[in-house]
């Protein structure tokens, strides 16, 4: 059991390493079984299909942090429920051209167990985020 | 300050009411000043949008009820936390005017102020709604 304000610092911490590219705490993060998908329909292929295993997450989180690089960050809502939290924040995303820097806003939904996360659902502008794929 | 089963009341009240499309119980259940947003960038999707004040909002809700009937719906996740409350959940969407069906889950964080809601953001997959 993990309690509310470690979870809190848990999220919140997971945020700034995904702004910072810091591997180590993102690593440090998830637990070995974790899950994590994009929500969407399954036509949007990698985008949102399911990753299983610490290994795989971490793959994608190194991927993201190379080609879509986050600035001016902000934090727009904190919900913690037990051992469940959902983040809601806006942060600037560019492209991997550098071209197509854009304002978006990212809903996370989180299950943490001794101290890690063990599921991560993640919403986002699946419109705007294929439009950048297909530039990448 | 509402506490927390009256808030999981309101809520399960509320998405019952959006997928029976009762208008006045989702009428009251906004405040005046309400604001309502759906998260995405308006140059990649259609849906995305903001907007503010009960008559605004009661407006782009009856637009969503009259076009997306929902079926099948499920509660996957009820997070509260005080005044805040979000909301992960999966419904089969019939979108009226064209007919297609498709199954979706989306996310809502809502806040509350003295039992209605002044704050609504709704995310969803906008690549597949429009």
């Amino acid at each position: 059991m993990t309690n509310r304000s470690e979870i809190e610092a848990l999220v919140r911490g997971l945020c700034a390493a995904r702004v910072a590219g810091d591997m180590d705490t993102l690593r440090q993060g998830y637990a070995g079984n974790a899950t994590f998908r994009i929500a969407g329909s399954p036509d949007w292929g990698a985008l949102t299909a399911p990753l299983t295993g610490h290994d795989a997450i971490m793959a994608r989180f190194e991927s993201n942090i190379a080609s879509l690089p986050l600035s001016d960050f902000a934090l727009l809502d904190l919900v913690v429920d037990g051992n469940k939290a959902a983040v809601r924040w806006r942060a600037t995303v560019r492209g991997a051209a550098g071209s197509d820097e854009s304002a978006t806003e990212v809903a996370q939904f989180l299950e943490v167990e001794n101290g890690k996360v063990v599921s991560l659902v993640e919403f986002l502008d699946t419109a705007f985020a294929l439009t950048l794929l297909d530039k990448a | 300050m509402t506490d927390r089963s009256e808030t999981e009341a309101f809520i399960k009240k509320f998405y019952a009411a959006r997928i029976d499309g009762d208008m006045e119980t989702l009428a009251k259940s906004f405040a005046g000043d309400a604001r309502f947003q759906i998260s995405g960038s308006p140059a990649a999707s259609m849906l995305a949008t903001f907007i503010e004040g009960h008559d605004g909002v009661m407006g782009l809700i009856q637009t969503i009820v009259d076009s997306f009937a929902l079926e099948d719906f499920k509660i996957l996740d009820l997070l509260i936390d005080g005044d805040k409350v979000a909301v992960r959940w999966r419904a089969t969407v019939n979108q009226v005017t064209s007919g297609e069906t498709y199954e979706t889950e989306l996310a809502d964080f809502i806040e509350m102020k003295d039992g209605k809601v002044v704050s609504f953001t709704e995310f969803l997959d906008t690549a597949l709604a429009g």
